[in-house]
């Protein structure tokens, strides 16, 4: 397989993986007002609507979990995941003049971007652990599972990422595509609401998405103390290593034409 | 003892769609049809340009290859594959060994970064460890001569301090190729020089191969062996610099400039063009001129008893090969003595009227009858460097207009 091979030369470009993606850090917050407080602000405000709406609009169940912590614990993976995608994806045709003039695997603009918004998250982190204290929400031993949890988020990540950043080499139109997509997603996802409202005969399909059997994972083992669903949590990660497998080889595949399109 | 080329060239062939991209849209709409001929590229030749057809080449470590050609010939799009920045449609291209290309100077510079953060990104770029920057970032910065400037944006650098800077990182990358691109035209004469020499460092000192495609003849002259001529995608022509620089020219000239360039045999025998030197308004030979500066063209030749009716053509060619001016000397009421076996003449502009850049005087020697046979020619390259305070940009020509207000009310003047 050349994918070993693949795997070995992004290796060996592994530091300008990391000087990409300090770059793509420094970049975002240097010349803007807040700097690193809008890593938090993003998640905090979108905690902070959503709790409006469905504590006192439309009463959500949550199961003897304050609803700010319930919608915090998952919109922040579902964050990182998003910005990884929005940045991740134009990142090959954003930055073409690289491109276009110097060889390096190009994978290494997507990854970066995905390595900046994990920066992002682990800012998050902080506010997530500050509601935990905040609520006195205990450290149960299940958030050993955690970073299993983001491994298979990750993996899920690169895949789709990968798949659109080619797509956009080939087709501007994506570009619109990403932000709708994104949405839709969001919806289709356990983030405002949990899995129980899904009707039981639903389940299987809905789990499916792999942000599903992962955000619920993220609750089971942060704020009610549980095992995640084991049979959602191995979908979710056969979907994200399918995505992964697929993506690369597809990017790797149509990488040599990238520098002639974009 | 038999040597691999670390660049090896087999029969590649390298095909550019032209025109935009379909969007999905279309893609989606032509589907059907597609399916139908499961074939993506039939039926698309006309939107097709070959960069490059067939083309074999072999460098070897050490090496310094040339490659000229007019713009749009397959220069670039050669070194871009031996840069793996682009793969081949037919043919096969092997490269050994780390290459570093000077395709674009800075290309991944970011401009809200210092110069110091740029430093190290590019040379990741460039395949650099961070140690190994850390032992080289006080040289690269000496090189580009940018110390004081080093923790400023770069976005508010100057073209030429990117440009320094640029080069500065690329030329310590110790790469095993090196492609140098026209790049080095940006940047004043003086960072210039201290490029080629560099390059000329890594050829001689450290046995680096150097591939360099440039305008500038007088570069490839010095630093050269080989020299190669594409056109069209196609090799014209393999050799030594001054055989196929010579062949080159007189194609391009006599495109650029109608007149007939294609030496008869035996012509040179009878008249010879023995030196040409551009003078300075002071008398003073020299290679550097201001935009309005006046020149002179001081020719010396020498011809047979046999050539009668003798005359010359002067012009200048940008490096690009516009043709500024050509004129003949006859058309301009200069007549030869019509008697002796040579001489020196000297055809005087009194202003070049040209913008910043590299540009040939060509000097023809040709008969002043209708046919205007061509005995010889000679060229000699000069540079335009741009005016202390002037900054400009736009055009081909230098002409600046004399400006005044008109004491005339607006509406009468309408």
């Amino acid at each position: 397989m050349d994918v070993l091979a693949d795997i070995k030369t992004l290796w060996l470009h592994r530091e300008l993986l990391w000087v990409w993606a300090a770059r793509e850090v420094r970049v975002r917050y240097k010349q803007s007002l807040l700097g690193a407080g809008w890593a938090i602000l993003q998640p905090l405000a979108l905690t902070l609507m959503f709790s409006l709406v469905f504590t006192l609009v439309v009463p959500i169940p949550t199961a003897d979990v304050p609803y700010p912590i319930f919608a915090y614990t998952a919109l922040l993976p579902w964050t990182f995941l998003a910005s990884s995608i929005s940045f991740g994806v134009p990142s090959l045709v954003n930055n073409m003049n690289l491109v276009t003039k110097i060889y390096f695997p190009r994978e290494v603009l997507p990854l970066a971007t995905i390595a900046a918004a994990g920066v992002d998250f682990l800012v998050g982190g902080l506010v997530l652990v500050g509601m935990m204290l905040w609520y006195r929400v205990p450290l149960y031993p299940t958030a050993l599972l955690l970073p299993v949890l983001l491994l298979i988020q990750m993996i899920l990540t690169f895949g789709v990422t990968l798949i659109g950043a080619t797509a956009l080499v080939f087709y501007r139109d994506v570009r619109f595509l990403v932000p709708l997509f994104l949405q839709l997603w969001l919806y289709a996802s356990p983030v405002i609401y949990p899995v129980s409202l899904i009707p039981a005969q639903w389940r299987g399909l809905y789990f499916l998405n792999p942000m599903a059997g992962l955000l619920e994972g993220y609750r089971a083992v942060l704020l009610y103390g549980h095992w995640p669903d084991r049979q959602a949590l191995a979908t979710a990660a056969v979907v994200a290593l399918a995505l992964a497998v697929v993506g690369y080889s597809w990017f790797k595949r149509l990488e040599p034409r990238f520098a002639d399109l974009i | 003892m038999l040597m691999e080329p670390v660049i090896h060239f087999e029969c590649v062939s390298k095909r550019y769609q032209l025109g935009a991209m379909p969007s999905l849209r279309e893609r989606l709409g032509t589907l059907p049809e597609r399916l139908r001929r499961r074939s993506r590229d039939a039926g698309a030749e006309k939107d097709v340009l070959w960069a490059l057809r067939e083309v074999d080449l072999e460098v070897f470590p050490g090496e310094t290859l040339g490659i000229i050609g007019p713009n749009g010939a397959g220069k670039t799009t050669s070194l871009k594959l031996i840069a793996q920045i682009t793969k081949p449609t037919a043919g096969r291209v092997t490269v050994r060994g780390r290459v570093s290309s000077l395709i674009e100077l800075g290309a991944g510079f970011h401009p809200d970064l210092t110069g110091r953060e740029n430093v190290y990104l590019n040379g990741a770029i460039l395949g650099l460890r961070r140690r190994e920057l850390d032992r080289l970032f006080d040289q690269i910065v000496a090189f580009a001569e940018l110390e004081r400037f080093i923790d400023t944006p770069v976005k508010r650098y100057s073209s030429g301090m990117y440009a320094r800077l640029g080069f500065a990182v690329a030329a310590h990358v110790s790469p095993d190729i090196l492609l140098v691109d026209e790049v080095l035209s940006v940047g004043d004469a003086a960072f210039q020089k201290r490029c080629y020499e560099k390059v000329w460092e890594l050829v001689n000192h450290e046995g680096r191969s150097v591939i360099m495609v440039s305008h500038g003849f007088g570069y490839i002259r010095a630093l050269c062996r080989r020299v190669l001529w594409v056109a069209n995608g196609q090799v014209q022509m393999v050799g030594t610099p001054d055989d196929v620089i010579r062949a080159y020219e007189s194609s391009v000239f006599s495109r650029a400039t109608g007149l007939p360039f294609n030496l008869s045999q035996g012509a040179e025998a009878q008249v010879q063009i023995v030196g040409v030197t551009l003078l300075d308004a002071q008398g003073q030979p020299a290679e550097e001129y201001g935009p309005q500066d006046s020149i002179i063209v001081r020719i010396a030749y020498q011809r047979s008893q046999a050539v009668t009716g003798l005359t010359f053509a002067v012009g200048v060619m940008r490096d690009d090969t516009l043709n500024c001016y050509t004129s003949y000397a006859d058309e301009c009421g200069f007549a030869l003595p019509a008697d002796d076996l040579g001489g020196v003449v000297e055809a005087r502009y009194h202003a070049l009227q040209l913008m910043p850049g590299a540009y040939q005087m060509y000097v023809t020697a040709l008969s002043s009858d209708e046919k205007r046979t061509v005995y010889t020619y000679r060229t000699v390259g000069f540079h335009v460097a741009a005016e202390a305070g002037l900054d400009i940009r736009h055009g081909s020509f230098y002409n600046l207009p004399a400006w005044r207000l008109a004491a005339i009310p607006h509406h009468e003047a309408l």
